[in-house]
């Protein structure tokens, strides 16, 4: 069992350092190290190579336009291991599943308006892993709505047998979260045990096979 | 005898025989009628006592019935009244606290944090049903274990991830495992024999 976070975004070498050495003692083995060039993120994985974490380098694609999102996809997806979406509209997300260079949607806590079971249906169809981050959590003042919205991605994905996974998108290692934590957080919210087990474990494995599949 | 007569008197008596057995008939057919009217007001009588002993048996049945749902609304009353009586179930979570400049916070301070997050999670309720304690902590190493409800396990465990701050610094608690006794949870944190045998 090979517990991952698939998005963390040191800004530095030393944070990215700090991030690998705290990641690999709370137990997580797979990791989308992500930076705004490939050369920066290949440097930043290898750090995370060192000790002893599967690293893989990763960006996030967020345009205003589908067309717009497919100019970058077809520019980015040979030079980073792990192309993310964030879509902004549902018509998008439904696009971005579909395509074969996407691994994963990622879809923020503050939507304007969640997914449906229609578009759940899509998604799943389509292959890709829907991606839940956890930093809107960490910011100050009420969590609520980003609970909701945390909640709420996380139920329908698993209702409809969506793949979901959870991401911290950590900065700094104070970002981080526990495997453990972020599991008890699903099954608080009312996932069941095993897809929260499954959406740190097998769905993350799914997104790399998606994501590195027909590559070496 | 006059045939005319006599023809006339033939004809008399052949009406007389006619009205005679019209008579016949129309005695039998009331004879008839009236076995029909009393079969009738017998099937009436019937038919009365028949709806009389439904009514009774629907009055029987639903006394039986809110019996019944008494019954067991007591079963289920005492259902929860066992779930009460019952021993309480705890969890003990071991974990231990990665901090800025390294230096463990003191035990009071963790305490207060996980009980807040917790708060600002699920809000007062969780807190009191949780039934929070910090059981065992080392100062020296930053690894502690804190008792829950292990119907709150999950919400506690959610809480200490929104823990990002100790003491004015900052910090993470990570979670190792989750274990029934604290026995094992101090195992987990691999403190010594000596350690271990102070739960006894």
């Amino acid at each position: 069992m090979r517990l991952c976070d698939l998005q963390v975004a040191p800004r530095s070498r030393e944070e990215m350092e700090a991030i690998a050495e705290l990641a690999s003692r709370m137990g997580i083995r797979v990791v989308g190290v992500e930076a705004p060039e490939p050369e920066r993120a290949r440097g930043l994985a290898e750090v995370a190579r060192r000790h002893g974490l599967e690293a893989y380098t990763r960006v996030t694609i967020e345009a205003k336009s589908w067309g717009e999102a497919q100019r970058l996809i077809a520019g980015l997806h040979q030079r980073y291991d792990i192309v993310a979406v964030r879509p902004r509209t549902a018509e998008a997300a439904r696009l971005a599943a579909r395509d074969p260079r996407v691994a994963l949607v990622q879809l923020p806590p503050g939507m304007a308006r969640y997914m449906d079971k229609s578009q759940v249906l899509m998604l799943r169809e389509g292959g890709s892993v829907v991606e839940i981050r956890l930093l809107p959590l960490l910011r100050g003042g009420d969590p609520r709505a980003a609970l909701r919205g945390v909640m709420i991605i996380a139920r329908r994905a698993a209702a409809y047998g969506a793949a979901f996974t959870v991401s911290s998108g950590a900065r700094t290692r104070w970002e981080l979260w526990p495997p453990a934590v972020s599991r008890a957080l699903l099954e608080a919210l009312g996932v069941p045990p095993p897809l929260a087990k499954a959406a740190l474990t097998a769905y993350c494995g799914q997104a790399l096979l998606k994501a590195l599949g027909g590559r070496e | 005898m006059d045939p005319v007569a006599a023809a006339a008197l033939i004809a008399s008596a052949a009406a007389l025989a006619a009205s005679a057995a019209a008579l016949r008939r129309a005695r039998l057919l009331d004879e008839r009628l009236r076995g029909i009217e009393e079969a009738v007001s017998a099937a009436g009588v019937e038919a009365r006592e028949l709806r009389g002993g439904v009514e009774r048996l629907t009055h029987r049945l639903a006394v039986l019935e809110k019996a019944l749902a008494r019954a067991l609304e007591s079963y289920e009353a005492e259902d929860a009244l066992e779930k009460l009586r019952r021993r309480r179930r705890r969890r003990y979570i071991a974990f231990y606290v990665v901090t800025e400049d390294g230096e463990p916070p003191p035990p009071e301070e963790v305490e207060k944090a996980v009980m807040r997050a917790v708060e600002r999670l699920a809000g007062e309720l969780a807190v009191a049903k949780a039934r929070l304690q910090l059981v065992y902590y080392q100062p020296e190493r930053g690894a502690g274990i804190i008792r829950a409800n292990h119907e709150t396990k999950y919400l506690v465990l959610a809480a200490m991830g929104l823990v990002r701050r100790v003491a004015g610094k900052r910090a993470i608690l990570v979670p190792v495992r989750t274990t029934g006794t604290i026995r094992t949870a101090k195992r987990v944190l691999g403190l010594p024999q000596r350690e271990l045998k102070k739960t006894k």
